[in-house]
C-alpha cells in the first residue's frame, strides 16, 4: 500500500474493550464513514489490546469489502482498514 | 361511602412500572437480536457487563449490524457484477483464442510443406496434411510415434546436433519404397516461460526440384560445351577446307613421285578424318540440326519397332533377352530420326552396361499428358557418385576409343528440345533403367508440328539452292 495515497487517517481508541463491544464499536464507525473509507482517501486506524478483536474486526471489515491489515505495537494491537486495491 | 384502598399505587408508579417493563423487555429483545446477528457475523455473544442497558440502548446495536450487513450486501453485489464481468471478459478471451487456434488449424493444414510437432521425446503430438501426403504415413501412424521410427536419419541428425537447424536434406524411403529426397527445418518449440517442450520439424520434398536443378546444370553444361565446340569446329573448317584442298591438287599433280603422292593422299585422308570429328562435334552442338529436324507425329511404340531389329545380331552375339511391354500410346512430336537415335543409343548403352548374359526390357505408358518410355537393363547399374555426370558430354565410362561419352548428352539433348526429360534410377548391382518422358501430342501441338516440319522443309530446300 502507498502510504502518500491517504490523507486522512481516522484514529479509533478501543483499548481494556472487549469482544464483541469492541466490533460493534468498529463497525459502527465503519458505517458513519463508509463513503471516506471507499473513495480510498480515508483509512480507519483502531487501536485494541483485545486479542479476539484481532480476528473479528479484520474478518467483518474483509467481509463489508475493504482491506484490513493488523500490527502488533508495543502492548497493544493496530488494525488498519481501508479501501481494497 | 367507600374507603379507598390503603397505599393505593398511584398512576405514575403503575405506569413507571409498565414503562420499566417494556423497557426490560425492549433491552432484551435487543440483547437477543444482537446476539443473533453477533452470531451470524462470527463472534460470540454479548456478555451482560460488557454493555449495560443504557449502552446497549444507546449504541443501537442493531442498527450497525444491518447497517453492516447492508455494507457486506453491497460488496457481495459488487463482487458479482466483477466475476460477471470477469466471465464476459474470459468468454470474449476464450472466442479470441479459439478464433486464433481455428486460424492457426486452417494455416498448418494448408501449408504445402509437412509439418511435425513433436514433444521433448522426440514423439509426434501434431502431424499435417502436408507431412501425411510426402510421407505417405496415415495421420494415424504417425501420432505418437518416436521421430527415430518415422524418420531414422533425421533423428541421427537432431541427437548430434541441440540448436535449430535449417534446411538439411536427408533420404526418405516412402511405404512404395521409393527414395525421396527431404529437405528440413527444426525449430525449438518453448512454453510460455521459455522452457524446451519439444520441436517444429517442417520439411518438403526437394527430389523434384534437385531433379530440375540437375537438369539445368546439365543443359547448361551442353549449351557451354555446344558453344565452344561450334566454334572451334567453324573455325577448323575453313583451315581443313584448304588443307583439303590442296592435298587434292596436288594429287592431281603427274609429277609426283609415288611416295609423294602417298604422303597426299595420307595428308587428303587425314582431313578427311579430322572433317567427320568436326561433323561430329557440330551434330553434339546441334548447330547443323535444326535445319534438317523435320517434326512430325511419330509413335513411338513404331519407332521402338523399326529400332530394335538393328540391334538383333548385336544382342544375339551378346547372349542378351529382350523384352517389350509396349502399351497403346498417343502421338508425340518430334523427328523420327532423331527418336530412332535415342532408343538406339538407351538399347546400345543398356547391353554395352550388361556385356554378356543378360535381358533388357523396354516398355512404354502413357501417364497423364505425357508418353513414358523405360528401358531397364540387369547390369552392373551406375554407381551413385557418377549417376550426376552420365549426361555430360564426353563423359564416359567405357575404354578408351570404344565410347565418345556423346550418346547419352545427345539423347538428353534431343528429348529437352522437344520438352521431355530423361532421368535415371539405378541400384548398385541391380542394372538400371533409363526413364524416358514427353509431352503427348495435342492438337496445337500437332498444327505446331506440322508449320515446324513445313519451315525445316522450306529451310532444307534454302539450303540446297
Amino acid at each position: 500500500m502507498d502510504s502518500r495515497e491517504i490523507v486522512e487517517v481516522i484514529d479509533l481508541n478501543i483499548l481494556g474493550q472487549v469482544c464483541p463491544a469492541c466490533l460493534l464499536v468498529v463497525l459502527k464507525a465503519l458505517n458513519d464513514h463508509q463513503e471516506r473509507l471507499r473513495s480510498g482517501k480515508t483509512r480507519l486506524v483502531v487501536r485494541t489490546d483485545h486479542r479476539d478483536s484481532t480476528r473479528t474486526v479484520p474478518e467483518s471489515a474483509r467481509k463489508m469489502g475493504y482491506e484490513a491489515q493488523v500490527k502488533k505495537v508495543d502492548t497493544y494491537y493496530e488494525i488498519s482498514i481501508g479501501r481494497k486495491h | 361511602m367507600s374507603q379507598p384502598d390503603e397505599n393505593p399505587p398511584s398512576l405514575l408508579a403503575v405506569r413507571l412500572a409498565e414503562l420499566e417493563a417494556a423497557n426490560q423487555a425492549y433491552v432484551r429483545y435487543i440483547r437477543e437480536k444482537t446476539n443473533q446477528l453477533l452470531e451470524v457475523m462470527g463472534t460470540r455473544a454479548l456478555e451482560s457487563e460488557e454493555l449495560d442497558e443504557e449502552a446497549l440502548i444507546e449504541m443501537d446495536p442493531i442498527g450497525i449490524v444491518a447497517q453492516s450487513f447492508q455494507q457486506i450486501l453491497a460488496h457481495l453485489n459488487q463482487t458479482i457484477e466483477e466475476l460477471q464481468e470477469a466471465k464476459a471478459g474470459e468468454r470474449e478471451l476464450r472466442e479470441f483464442y479459439l478464433t486464433e487456434k481455428m486460424k492457426l488449424a486452417t494455416l498448418i493444414e494448408s501449408l504445402s510443406e509437412g509439418l511435425l510437432v513433436l514433444d521433448e521425446q522426440n514423439r509426434v503430438v501434431s502431424c499435417n496434411r502436408a507431412a501425411d501426403e510426402i510421407t505417405q504415413w496415415l495421420a494415424t501412424d504417425s501420432l505418437g510415434k518416436t521421430l527415430e521410427a518415422l524418420f531414422p536419419e533425421m533423428e541421427a541428425v537432431l541427437r548430434k546436433n541441440a540448436c535449430d537447424l535449417q534446411s538439411f536434406e536427408l533420404t526418405f524411403r516412402s511405404r512404395q519404397g521409393a527414395d525421396r529426397l527431404l529437405s528440413a527445418n527444426v525449430t525449438r518449440l518453448r512454453d510460455s516461460e521459455g522452457r524446451a517442450a519439444g520441436r517444429v520439424v517442417t520439411f518438403r520434398d526437394s527430389t523434384e526440384e534437385k531433379r530440375r536443378t540437375e537438369l539445368f546444370h546439365r543443359t547448361e553444361k551442353l549449351a557451354a560445351i555446344g558453344q565452344l565446340s561450334a566454334g572451334v569446329a567453324h573455325e577448323l573448317n575453313t583451315p581443313l577446307g584448304s588443307v583439303l584442298g590442296y592435298a587434292r591438287l596436288l594429287l592431281k599433280d603427274k609429277t609426283l613421285s609415288p611416295a609423294q603422292r602417298a604422303w597426299a593422299e595420307i595428308i587428303a585422308e587425314q582431313v578427311k578424318k579430322s572433317s567427320g570429328i568436326i561433323q561430329g562435334l557440330l551434330r553434339f552442338a546441334r548447330q547443323s540440326n535444326p535445319a534438317r529436324r523435320c517434326l512430325e507425329q511419330c509413335r513411338i511404340n513404331e519407332i521402338i519397332k523399326l529400332t530394335l531389329p538393328l540391334l538383333a545380331t548385336e544382342m544375339a552375339k551378346r547372349k542378351i533377352e529382350l523384352e517389350t511391354d509396349l502399351q497403346p500410346l498417343p502421338p508425340i512430336i518430334g523427328d523420327p530420326r532423331e527418336l530412332e537415335q535415342v532408343v538406339l543409343n538407351l538399347t546400345m548403352n543398356a547391353l554395352q552396361a550388361i556385356g554378356t548374359k543378360g535381358r533388357v526390357r523396354i516398355t512404354t505408358r502413357h501417364a497423364g499428358s505425357r508418353v513414358v518410355m523405360k528401358v531397364e537393363d540387369n547390369g552392373p547399374g551406375i554407381a551413385e557418385q557418377i549417376r550426376s555426370r552420365i549426361f555430360d558430354p564426353f563423359y564416359t565410362t567405357k575404354p578408351l576409343g570404344e565410347g565418345t561419352g556423346l550418346g547419352l548428352s545427345i539423347c538428353s539433348g534431343i528429348v529437352s528440345d522437344l520438352g521431355g526429360t530423361l532421368d535415371v534410377t539405378s541400384v548398385e548391382g541391380q542394372g538400371a533403367t533409363f526413364i524416358l518422358s514427353l509431352p503427348a501430342a495435342t492438337e496445337a501441338s500437332a498444327e505446331l508440328g506440322k508449320s515446324d516440319s513445313r519451315q525445316a522443309a522450306r529451310r532444307m530446300g534454302a539450303g540446297r539452292e
